[in-house]
């Protein structure tokens, strides 16, 4: 079996158009969620990128050839796996007519980026770009290719919002991860390219799992988050105590994250030290597995650690990481619609 | 070798007209709040794993560590499009927001087994290239693989593949209607 590793990453999101852009906004305190009206006297707030070009398309162009251009995927003939739920479902809403063929997009896509190899569109809500990740993964490990790009792409569109304010999952305010007084999600938007080789470079992807549990459709369950760990850990060959870091789904959810918490507890009882990105980006989900590995991984290697803002429940008695801690391997998790519960484990190899 | 035995398939293209009976009878009651697609989804992998001697009244022997991969040109695309239309007051109804996701069949069909484990859902034009990279990934408890289409006529084709050891494996036939052959009962992708 080939060892994989993260050999390079692209970004877009609130914070930044790329990944330097990124860091710098984080650096410097973070942004606030902008507004996005969704029908008449009905706003949510919602992390967008701060690019503002009033064509939907031509702006979703310009954002996936950049961060793949930013992830240095040169090599076009490798497969593609393109990771997303919305879709082209933004570009609805600005009044061009909605394509009977959804796979439009995906080609359309494919067409942006003059991709000749493989492509694959994994959709599995808010686990699509890790299960992406997953599956190019198993592409590699198993000698089916050297390299692979995961592209993981949400953008902004009043639907999704919509949908998520309707089943009241939404916060009003800014999200607040773990916090006593947290009350749900803030949606954002997010382009982020991961670029999965077997030559050798500091992050080796060990191993993950995915585990869909359908008891609970649209929410987590701590059973299937002992068993998602589990599974991760046996893959990437690496124990409990290896872990120093995870990065949690932790979205603000009153009902999801003290799940989330319970599950990992079953199997790290010491909880290692812990981070969530959706304060400073947004609920990016089908692109947030990838969006939320390509800022992680950039914070570790440039030393940032997002600041603090508020205190957390000490109920949970769990705390987001006050510094960035020494990491060798770290654990990504992304829980979502569908009984989807889903991470990745890497080993960062000085 | 990368080989693989069908041991169960269900060719559904199109069902039979009393299809939505059939699959209340086999979950033991008639599945509410789920969309056609939905549905479809859960007729034609009861029906595969029927099949394939591992779903009998309600239980389900799926191994834990296999994987199942549904695929489908469309998803449920009639659920999101009228969910679309009701979002332009406004909000969708959660219901039909929920309906329009491709992967709630994944979560409904895992209750429906009972099971837990690895799942995704992909939207592609070619069912074989949801196989391959099902097969690649290589889960030890096999695959269930699904192609369904709410589309006139609509169609759940499911086949039960597991791992295989044996000496001689036809090629991967180049079309899902060839795999579908009862007279296959086993191919490598490799060759």
């Amino acid at each position: 079996m080939n060892e994989v590793f993260l050999a390079g990453c692209g970004l877009a999101c609130a914070l930044g158009k790329d990944i330097p852009s990124a860091l710098r906004m984080l650096q410097a305190g973070g942004v606030a969620p902008q507004s996005l009206s969704v029908g008449p006297a009905l706003a949510w707030p919602y992390f967008a990128i701060p690019d503002p070009q009033p064509d939907w398309y031509a702006r979703a162009r310009h954002l996936c050839q950049q961060v793949v251009m930013e992830s240095s995927a040169n090599n076009r003939n490798i497969p593609l796996f393109i990771a997303s739920c919305s879709l082209n479902i933004g570009a609805f809403e600005d009044g061009t007519a909605p394509e009977e063929d959804c796979l439009q997009f995906s080609e359309m896509l494919t067409e942006w980026l003059a991709w000749q190899g493989p492509v694959y569109w994994i959709s599995t809500a808010c686990t699509s770009s890790s299960n992406a990740i997953l599956a190019a993964l198993s592409c590699l490990r198993n000698g089916h290719a050297q390299e692979a790009l995961v592209l993981g792409v949400e953008l902004i569109n009043r639907y999704t919002c919509a949908g998520f304010g309707a089943m009241q999952l939404l916060d009003t305010r800014r999200p607040r991860p773990l916090a006593a007084d947290r009350a749900g999600l803030v949606l954002g938007e997010a382009v982020a390219a991961l670029r999965l080789s077997c030559e050798t470079s500091p992050w080796r992807i060990c191993g993950g799992a995915n585990v869909v549990d359908g008891c609970d459709p649209a929410g987590a369950r701590a059973e299937a988050v002992s068993q998602m760990c589990q599974r991760a850990l046996a893959d990437g060959g690496a124990n409990a105590d290896d872990i120093d870091l995870i990065k949690l789904q932790a979205a603000g959810s009153p009902g999801n994250d003290p799940i989330e918490l319970e599950g990992l507890r079953e199997i790290f009882p010491q909880l290692p030290s812990l981070i969530s990105f959706k304060a400073e980006i947004g609920h990016t989900l089908g692109a947030s597995g990838a969006a939320e590995l390509a800022l992680l991984t950039a914070c570790i290697d440039q030393r940032i650690w997002p600041a603090a803002r508020y205190a957390t429940d000490p109920a949970f008695n769990a705390g987001f990481a006050p510094r960035l801690p020494a990491v060798r391997y770290l654990m990504s998790n992304i829980l979502g619609f569908g009984g989807g519960h889903a991470t990745v484990i890497l080993e960062h190899r000085s | 070798m990368n080989g693989w035995q069908i041991i169960g398939r269900s060719a559904l293209n199109p069902p039979p007209d009393n299809w939505r009976q059939a699959l209340a009878i086999r979950l033991g009651h008639k599945p509410r709040r789920i969309g056609t697609w939905a549905e479809l989804v859960l007729y034609g992998a009861l029906c595969c794993l029927e099949n394939a001697g591992e779903f009998t009244s309600s239980a389900s022997t799926l191994p834990a560590n296999a994987l199942i991969s549904l695929a489908s040109p469309r998803g449920p695309m009639q659920a999101l499009c009228d969910s679309l239309v009701e979002a332009q007051d406004g909000q969708p109804l959660p219901l039909g927001f929920l309906q329009g996701q491709a992967n709630q069949a994944l979560a409904h069909l895992c209750k429906a087994l009972n099971w837990q484990g690895d799942a995704r859902y992909l939207t592609t034009r070619h069912p074989l290239d949801a196989l391959r990279l099902a097969c690649q990934s290589r889960p030890k408890g096999g695959v269930l693989l699904g192609w369904v289409s709410e589309d006139e006529p609509a169609s759940s084709q499911w086949l039960r593949l597991v791992p295989a050891t044996a000496q001689r494996f036809a090629p991967l036939p180049a079309t899902l209607a060839e795999l579908m052959d009862t007279s296959l009962n086993s191919f490598t992708l490799e060759g």
